[in-house]
């Protein structure tokens, strides 16, 4: 097997926090026992490998150690534990116009980049050209930084730091810069790396823009990698624990929602003894399925000493409160009139997407008014896609293209763009 | 926005070593270093120098005008106002010589090594962003002062000549190495300040008030031989003096130009007074003093991105 682009193992970054500076000087003195710090730790035990030609995304919440392991694989910091070991030329973007001094031109600031990167003034001067042109800054070149709009330093940034022609390319949250026409530029030229079997190790906080550009991704949580695997999967596994938090911080679980039917149960009415997710063909519990699946729920019901016909209700509910999909059986025409029953409810062909789902049951009377009961389903419908679609749903789709106008015959998207 | 040249970049804590002799040994790196990122090292030299004079309308002639201006005032004041008077009677302007050739060369390493003191703590920007060799951060303010000094030299000779108080013989074949000297210990002086003051930002107030002590303790605007006849009883208080960094660079600086340095010769001492003497002693200090900077600069440098 070929060796890895990236290899990375028991990687560790504690940073020592002191309340005063002198704890600092105290703590350095020969022969100081007591500790005076906090010890936060940024990375834990961080192991992964990158094959060669694989492009990586990173992604996780703040303070999860994103930005720590960037540092470190550039080799500005350096990790107090584990190591890594990178084969190829690096170029890292961790910031755009780090080295820009804003007193000087751009053309002066292009040289001392240049030089940052381990440039010979000879090399420069052979990329410089091609950075202007990629710059679209024309004759502003020859004006001081400081007279730029930040939209101009950012231009001025990405092209220099892409005039380099890395193996390994390492960028941090720099593609959120600049006009949509330049956005464009940076992503086609981040493309065309990816194009040439460079490896690249990529964050972002847009999971759209990870989907699309990486083949893995790693989940930084809490200093630790929670998960690495194919793009599509963590991206979507994450968007689902973004949700997640978001319900949590507000505080918002679908029964307790002031829309959702309250439970008015009572020894004498119908009841849900146990609701479950099944397999619908084994009919034994699961609760992790993919778009297109056929789904089931199962469940128990037992009716109170005063007997009544009860309707059911299961609804799909997103776990910020989103109610997905509903199902009454009074809607469909089905009564259970029975003491105790186990109902089963079949969703062929699912058509939802990756998420995490609640799934409440309701039991309700005859003209599915009152409600007798409800309960949640012992486990969360859990749906994996692991192709690009997008969305909450899939949906069958045709598209239609009329031509207006024919295409000119020598037809160069980047001409025109 | 780093490239790096290596094709293998790894890091392991295991068998990392950080230790303060480790790197004080290999000191020859920092030349080679320096010659493989000249593109790097001029860049910062020259941002270093320009940076001083961006916006102003004189520019660099600001370099010349001060240290021509700083002599018509010595000049002045010790020569007419004062009427210094030399041993041979006569108002004379061979003090405000002996006063700015001295005054030269400690500025120099005075502002030199108190610039290359802040110039890791200001790059913070690119000390956490970018990796690249940091030690040639301190290096080039100690480059634009020593160049501010040769600007310096070149109106001191042209006033001794007319004058009349600098007599050009040989030794002025041994100025490249008082330059050499003071270059290496601005440097050692630097790295090692620097790399401090990243972890304790009050060695910039301390190097103030030390660097005030220094100045009234190298023999600038006093004669040495002034001390060594009020010390005769105790020549060990002489010795003592004489084991400043500064002094034998100054005293050299001054001989090679042929100010005259005079001293007693009963009085006992421990560094000789010739210009031989004083280059050596001033090679010995450069040598020491950059290896021990050189040494814990880079014995550091791994924490200096978490820290500035």
């Amino acid at each position: 097997m070929a060796q890895p682009a990236i290899e990375v193992w028991n990687l560790s970054k504690t940073y020592r926090l002191y309340g005063n500076p002198w704890h600092r000087v105290l703590e350095g003195l020969p022969g100081a026992k007591k500790k005076r710090h906090k010890a936060v730790h940024a990375l834990k035990d961080v192991n992964f490998h990158v094959p060669f030609g694989t492009c990586v995304g990173l992604v996780g919440g703040n303070g999860a150690g994103k930005s720590t392991l960037l540092k470190i694989l550039t080799g500005t910091t350096f990790p107090t534990g584990g190591g890594f070991r990178i084969r190829g030329r690096i170029a890292s973007l961790l910031e755009l116009g780090a080295g820009f001094n804003r007193d000087f031109t751009g053309k002066e600031n292009i040289f001392m980049n240049a030089a940052l990167m381990g440039f010979s003034r000879r090399e420069a001067m052979k990329k410089y050209d091609e950075i202007l042109e990629f710059s679209e800054l024309g004759d502003f070149i020859h004006a001081p930084i400081r007279t730029y709009s930040s939209g101009m330093v950012c231009r001025l940034g990405f092209s220099v730091a892409v005039a380099t022609d890395p193996d390994v390319l390492i960028i941090d949250e720099i593609l959120a810069v600049g006009d949509m026409h330049f956005r464009r530029k940076c992503v086609d030229r981040i493309m065309s790396y990816r194009e040439r079997g460079k490896t690249m190790f990529f964050c972002s906080h847009s999971l759209y823009d990870v989907r699309q550009i990486c083949d893995r991704a790693v989940w930084m949580k809490n200093g630790e990698v929670k998960m690495f695997d194919d793009s599509v999967i963590v991206t979507n596994e994450y968007a689902t624990y973004e949700n997640t938090l978001t319900a949590e911080a507000e505080k918002k679980t679908p029964w307790d929602d002031e829309d959702a039917p309250k439970p008015i149960h009572s020894e004498d009415h119908a009841r849900v003894v146990n609701a479950e997710l099944v397999d619908p063909v084994t009919r034994k519990p699961r609760n992790v399925f993919s778009p297109r699946d056929d789904i089931a729920v199962k469940i128990h019901v037992k009716n109170g000493k005063i007997y009544e016909p009860v309707n059911v209700a299961v609804a799909l509910m997103r776990k910020d409160g989103t109610m997905c999909m509903a199902a009454t059986s009074h809607f469909d025409n089905v009564l259970v009139e029975a003491g105790e029953a186990i109902v089963t409810l079949i969703l062929p062909d699912i058509k939802l997407l990756s998420g995490e789902f609640v799934v409440p049951i309701w039991l309700l009377d005859e003209k599915g008014v009152h409600r007798f009961h409800e309960l949640p389903c012992t486990q969360n419908l859990v749906i994996q896609n692991r192709d690009k679609e997008l969305g909450l749903f899939l949906t069958e789709r045709r598209w239609e293209v009329e031509v207006l106008e024919e295409a000119p015959t020598i037809f160069d998207s980047k001409a025109t763009s | 926005m780093t490239v790096s040249h290596d094709f293998v970049h790894s890091y392991d804590t295991a068998t990392a070593k950080h230790g303060f002799w480790q790197y004080a040994f290999q000191w020859p790196r920092y030349f080679s270093q320096v010659v493989r990122s000249r593109a790097l090292f001029w860049n910062f030299a020259r941002r270093e120098l320009l940076s001083r004079f961006r916006g102003s309308a004189g520019g660099i002639f600001w370099v010349l005008i001060q240290p021509i201006f700083q002599f018509a005032i010595y000049f002045f004041v010790f020569g007419f106002l004062f009427e210094h008077r030399t041993q041979t009677g006569g108002p004379s302007t061979d003090f405000a010589i002996y006063l700015f050739s001295g005054i030269l060369i400690f500025n120099t390493l005075m502002e030199g090594t108190t610039q290359a003191m802040q110039s890791v703590v200001s790059s913070s920007n690119l000390v956490k962003k970018v990796a690249f060799p940091c030690e040639l951060l301190p290096l080039s303010p100690v480059i634009v002062s020593q160049t501010v000094y040769l600007v310096g030299c070149v109106v001191l000779l042209t006033a001794g000549l007319i004058t009349g108080d600098i007599v050009l013989s040989a030794k002025i074949l041994a100025w490249p190495l008082v330059f050499l000297c003071a270059l290496v210990m601005s440097t050692g002086i630097g790295l090692l300040l620097a790399a401090t003051n990243v972890f304790a930002r009050d060695i910039a107030h301390l190097y103030r008030i030390v660097a005030q002590a220094w100045f009234f303790m190298t023999p600038i605007f006093w004669p040495l031989d002034l001390v060594a006849q009020k010390v005769t009883g105790a020549p060990w208080i002489l010795n003592i003096m004489l084991l400043n960094p500064a002094y034998p660079v100054t005293m050299a600086a001054r001989q090679v130009i042929g100010l005259p340095e005079s001293i007693p010769p009963s009085a006992a001492r421990l560094v000789p007074m010739t210009l031989t003497g004083n280059l050596i002693a001033a090679a010995i200090w450069a040598s020491v003093l950059f290896v021990v900077g050189y040494g814990f600069f880079m014995s550091r440098k791994h924490k200096f991105a978490d820290l500035v």
